[in-house]
């Protein structure tokens, strides 16, 4: 608790000095066409709590800490370092349930990736807002289950943003595709994750911003289209605050229905279900908080 | 422990956030208008737009009007100076507008700004730019003014409403 004190006073401290950015985060968990200007950059932090299975007790927290550059007006890169913490008993394993899983408590780094983001349009002056977004990723831990795994990914999305009533009303949508290569004692397991998120945020007065958010997330065994592994909806609200100094966006996303339901017979050979969730790859709700803290001081310019 | 932790941090910076923002006012309504012409002598006026001015103005500019109530400084001789505030990123923009008695933009002064980037906004070269403008210039960004990279939404907001304030005089002009 000691170095959990010590490292909130300096992020803190840090956001007294900061500077707000262009690219804070108005959504947990939808990106919108707006980038950090060229010559700053920003400290970002992502956490996702994510609770409850169809059995046992299980809460993890996946921590990512990102730095970010914008190198123009219009394109920016960051480093990502992924972490999770995990506290997880009577578990079983989400693809096979029969085998259980062994409980744990720990915290873990498990991987980096690194964004690049290039935005085409602007809300502010096209007639919507429109990006593009690469995140290839290395871990070596399955953040779901805490079992060493090295992966491989790419995510790539399609970003679009329009916003109405002068700018108070931000709309965006986000199609992400993410193929995993994920290999396990030697073997190479192959998965394609697809993602529509959608989500509305009002600035209700200076500062500060209300909203929904949508979540579809899939995975596909094989990358094969035709073979559909789960799909999960959430839906939930969002806060989000910002200043010159920083910004915080939260969001609560509880699984509103997902397939499939019943996951099978567990090694206690009771059914491992739920009545309308799929408790498998995802959990019954997630909390997600992203703050952001700017350096860089000015470098706007005159176009 | 980290599930606490991580749970905190918003009621944490959701509580001091409102203490962390702070003004940045940069010049006085009386100061801008002497600015904006100076020797003149000008007397502060508020005029009210009812429903139908505000639907006027809007359909001329394809603006909003925010405030139905105008804060003008006007001088003997014809010239106005409107204070005028906008959306900012964050927090509302103020600004004045100086207009001379031909009905074209003599200067804009920005008095507050509170906004991360975009400080160039203040600047006198991007100002600049609006001199000369009456109600037919387009006064958009890309055509006749030129965006502010990294606070587009600031050098938008700023160009409509310096084009809802010209529409503004041209209603309220003989009613003076």
């Amino acid at each position: 608790m000691k170095h959990i004190s010590t490292i909130t006073l300096l992020l803190f401290g840090l956001i007294t000095a900061g500077k707000a950015s262009a690219s804070e985060a108005f959504f947990g968990y939808l990106y919108t066409s707006e980038t950090t200007p060229g010559g700053n950059w920003e400290y970002e932090q992502t956490q996702t709590l994510r609770s409850g299975k169809a059995r046992g007790n299980y809460t993890a927290v996946d921590l990512r800490n990102e730095f970010e550059y914008g190198v123009t007006g219009n394109f920016q890169v960051a480093f990502y370092l992924n972490s999770s913490y995990l506290n997880a008993t009577h578990q079983y394993e989400p693809e096979d349930v029969s085998n259980d899983l062994p409980n744990r408590r720990e915290f873990n780094v498990n991987g980096a990736s690194v964004e690049l983001l290039y935005r085409l349009m602007s809300p502010y002056k096209d007639p919507l807002g429109l990006a593009l977004y690469l995140e290839p990723e290395i871990s070596v831990r399955d953040r779901m289950t805490g079992d060493d795994a090295i992966e491989r990914s790419v995510e790539g999305r399609l970003i679009l943003q329009k916003n109405f009533l002068g700018d108070t009303l931000v709309t965006a949508t986000n199609l992400m595709v993410e193929p995993e290569w994920e290999k396990v004692d030697g073997v190479v397991k192959k998965e394609l994750w697809v993602e529509w998120t959608l989500g509305a945020n009002y600035r209700f007065r200076a500062n500060w911003f209300a909203g929904l958010e949508f979540r579809n997330h899939m995975e596909f065994i094989n990358m094969n289209l035709n073979n559909q592994e789960h799909s999960a909806f959430f839906a939930g609200p969002s806060v989000h605050y910002a200043n010159q100094n920083y910004w915080w966006t939260l969001t609560v996303l509880p699984q509103v229905s997902g397939w499939p339901h019943n996951l099978g017979t567990g090694s206690d050979g009771v059914t491992v279900a739920d009545s309308s969730r799929h408790l498998g790859q995802h959990e019954k709700f997630e909390v997600r908080l992203r703050f952001g803290i700017p350096f860089g001081g000015e470098h706007s310019h005159v176009d | 422990m980290w599930t606490k932790a991580a749970l905190s941090l918003p009621l944490v910076v959701g509580a001091i956030a409102p203490l962390e923002a702070y003004c940045e006012v940069y010049m006085s309504e009386l100061k801008a208008t002497a600015v904006l012409f100076p020797g003149f002598e000008f007397e502060k006026s508020i005029s009210t737009l009812s429903a139908e001015d505000q639907n006027t103005i809007k359909n001329f500019s394809g603006e909003k009007v925010r405030s139905k109530l105008a804060t003008i400084w006007r001088a003997a001789s014809g010239e106005w100076v409107f204070i005028d505030r906008v959306l900012g990123k964050h927090e509302y923009i103020t600004y004045a507008v100086g207009i001379g008695h031909d009905g074209k933009v003599k200067g804009i002064e920005i008095l507050e700004y509170r906004e991360s980037y975009g400080h160039q906004v203040r600047a006198e070269k991007w100002r600049a730019q609006f001199v000369g403008k009456d109600k037919t210039a387009p006064l958009t960004l890309d055509q006749d003014i030129k965006n502010i990279s990294g606070a587009t939404l600031s050098s938008a907001h700023i160009s409509g409403g310096v084009r809802r304030v010209l529409h503004t005089y041209e209603l309220l002009k003989h009613r003076a």
